[in-house]
């Protein structure tokens, strides 16, 4: 829908305002394949698909691209909670994001929201306000894990409380 | 010779602004008595303190106060934008940095209110007080890089007169926490260590 042709320059012209629909990308037999919502779109609804996609306009609803990456450029306004491969943030965004590789937050970049993939990458004088989460490994697969390697089998749940000690600080 | 070698070395290790923290030593004993900890960063995110703190497996919820103070909306009141995820009820690190020496005493009381609220009698909070005549103009750009340093990045060169902060004065700033332990580092920045006050 959003490769690079005709229908493409038309809709980096146009404004979509005031409609709620839902966007799919469906090219997954070329993923260097690439989308991008120009500047002066605005788009509000879900956004799923097969390729990567830049965000340089405004986004409102969700963004799931769990096989892809997905950049907001400098110009870039996103208010969705978005799911990807990985993310680089150079524009602002309000909502949680989530990749399965790495989130790349640019000096020009702001996130407000929560912030969780395996490598979070973090440029000097990107924003964020909210959590910042690395450890993506579900608590159940750790404990399946340390049953194959023969270790104790721990609750994939712990009480933390009662394994807390005091702080080494007298 | 030898001696011009090693300065060149020792800047090399040590620019200007950073120092081997006594305070981040501490901190990593924090961490690592942990799993998984709960960080609280009222700082703004730092690319090295991140990547510091993902040694430990933490949570790190950062709520950049200092972005806040900088803004000339919100200057009078600085904590207007501060909030704790449900979720996250109480956090065994706080990292306060440099902020208090920027707010007034009344903000600093309310915001020993607002985070003790969120702290449990394990919890530690970690700040840095000027001890000089002269401070920074502004809260600095701070970071924890490898081993264990500090680096201190000013935002511009002027500077405002320091508040003088002593340990009494910090006591009656920080109510609901009490001192464990202090760093003087040879910039004149104390490094200080709180734990929640007994009641």
């Amino acid at each position: 829908m959003f490769g690079k042709n005709d229908s493409e320059k038309k809709l980096d012209t146009a404004r979509i305002d005031n409609s709620r629909f839902e966007l799919t990308t469906t090219n997954t037999a070329t993923p260097s394949n690439s989308s991008t919502i120009g500047a002066s779109l605005n788009v509000q609804g879900n956004i799923t698909g097969g390729e990567d996609l830049t965000i340089e306009g405004r986004v409102e609803g969700t963004v799931t691209l769990k096989q892809n990456k997905v950049t907001v450029g400098k110009s870039g306004r996103v208010e969705a909670n978005m799911n990807a491969k990985t993310m680089i943030i150079d524009g602002e965004v309000t909502g949680d994001l989530e990749a399965s590789e790495q989130i790349l937050v640019r000096k020009t970049g702001l996130v407000k929201g929560n912030v969780r993939a395996p490598r979070i990458v973090l440029e000097d004088g990107a924003r964020i306000k909210g959590s910042v989460d690395t450890d993506t490994t579900p608590a159940l697969s750790v404990a399946v894990e340390s049953t194959a390697n023969g270790a104790s089998v721990k609750p994939a749940k712990t009480d933390e409380k009662t394994q807390a000690t005091r702080p080494a600080i007298q | 010779m030898n001696v011009l070698r090693f300065r060149r070395q020792h800047e090399v290790l040590f620019p200007p602004g950073s120092y081997q923290s006594v305070g981040v030593r501490s901190i990593e004993e924090v961490l690592t008595s942990k799993h998984r900890p709960r960080v609280l960063d009222l700082g703004p995110a730092r690319a090295g303190t991140v990547e510091f703190l993902n040694r430990f497996r933490p949570r790190i919820q950062i709520e950049d106060l200092t972005h806040t103070l900088l803004s000339p909306a919100a200057a009078n009141d600085p904590l207007r934008d501060l909030s704790f995820p449900d979720g996250e009820r109480t956090f065994d690190l706080i990292l306060l940095w440099d902020l208090v020496n920027y707010l007034s005493p009344d903000q600093t009381k309310d915001l020993s209110q607002r985070i003790a609220a969120v702290s449990t009698p394990d919890t530690v909070l970690y700040a840095q007080i000027w001890t000089t005549p002269a401070m920074p103009n502004e809260p600095q750009r701070i970071h924890i890089a490898d081993g264990g340093t500090i680096v201190h990045t000013p935002r511009s060169a002027r500077t405002r007169p320091a508040q003088r902060i002593t340990k009494r004065r910090l006591h009656e700033l920080l109510p609901e926490f009490e001192f464990a332990r202090s760093f003087l580092t040879r910039s004149g920045m104390e490094e200080y260590l709180f734990v929640v006050r007994a009641s």
